[in-house]
């Protein structure tokens, strides 16, 4: 039974590959041909600039939206720089020596050579069981900064861009080499109310840690001083 | 065979005219395109149930792109053409998975 299926299985499939100009073949063809120029007609018409022309009136709409939103912050920018460049070149060197010092200023905050007091939140994770693992602590300093922290510390530890986490095996983290034991302290500077939301988001930092078995406090201040420096290099 | 050649031949052709689509084709082409696909597969399909039949053939192939088309051009008349698209592509999607499942279940019996 099986063999006469598969006997004919072969028989379909080589009249099918046979060359012969029967009225199914050439119908086929005309098909095929018509499939092919068809696709690569399409595709080319894809791939070209006459894409935008044959859009649909909402994708245009969209892609324009898109664009001029690009092009006023573009040009906001563009304002802004302007002002900057016009200070520097009208005034004495004290502007310049503002702004240089004003750059200073962001970009030690950012690489954690300086301290850094400000509106922010401090959050306390506590673990009694010891068992949230080091990506907890990761996952909280990248919702931090997504959220627009500018300086954050874990305990006495600054978080800067090389900073690491790795578990200990009794228990506990270790922080850039320094090990920690819960509850964890966490001060960052940055807009607290916006931080507080990014923690608290369905399947975020603090539902994690409460699945745990954990608790997280958050409290957003106006003043949070991030005391830990980063060793300058 | 023949038709293998006739896939060839309409790729070379496409490929060595370099067509351009007019634009008032251009947001039926891709459509009619999915639509004798699946056609094309409908055809393989009935050839292995061994109930292929050249007429239904030719007027499912002509029938398809030409619904698939109008379809789309009501669509855009209506206002709703790019999510009368998506549906046509969805539903010609669906058949052209079940006709390759038939095929293969020729082959593999599986």
């Amino acid at each position: 039974m099986i063999s006469a299926r598969r006997r004919l299985l072969r028989i379909r499939l080589l009249l099918l590959w046979r060359p012969a100009l029967t009225r199914r073949q050439i119908l086929a063809a005309g098909a095929a041909v018509l499939l092919g120029f068809g696709s690569v007609a399409s595709w080319r018409a894809a791939h070209s600039d006459m894409a935008l022309a044959a859009a649909r009136p909402d994708q245009l709409l969209t892609l324009l939206d898109s664009l001029n939103s690009r092009s006023q912050r573009l040009q906001a920018e563009q304002r802004q720089l302007a002002v900057t460049r016009q200070r520097l070149e009208s005034g004495s060197n004290a502007a310049a020596i503002t702004e240089a010092r004003r750059r200073l200023q962001v970009l030690s905050v950012l690489a954690g050579t300086v301290q850094a007091t400000g509106p922010g939140v401090t959050i306390v994770i506590s673990d009694p069981d010891r068992i949230i693992p080091s990506s907890v602590l990761l996952d909280t300093v990248q919702e931090l900064r997504d959220a627009g922290a500018e300086a954050i510390q874990i305990g006495k530890v600054r978080v800067v861009a090389n900073t690491w986490f790795a578990d200990i095996a009794s228990g506990g983290v270790r922080v850039s080499g320094t090990p920690m034991q819960p509850p964890y302290t966490i001060a960052a500077v940055g807009d607290g109310a916006t931080m507080k939301t990014a923690l608290g988001i369905p399947g975020g930092i603090i539902d994690s840690v409460t699945a745990a078995g954990g608790s997280v406090r958050v409290a957003a201040g106006r003043s949070v001083t991030v005391s830990a420096v980063a060793p300058a290099r | 065979m023949i038709p293998v050649l006739g896939l060839v031949a309409g790729v070379l052709l496409g490929v060595l005219l370099k067509p351009d689509i007019p634009l008032w084709m251009q947001p039926y082409l891709p459509i009619a395109v999915v639509a004798a696909l699946d056609a094309v597969l409908g055809a393989l399909r009935a050839l292995f149930d061994g109930a292929f039949s050249d007429r239904v053939f030719v007027i499912s192939f002509a029938s398809n792109v030409t619904i698939a088309g109008l379809l789309v051009f009501l669509g855009d008349s209506l206002g709703v053409g790019s999510q009368i698209s998506t549906g046509i592509v969805i539903i010609l999607t669906l058949r052209i998975f079940s006709n390759v499942a038939a095929i293969r279940r020729h082959f593999f019996k599986a």
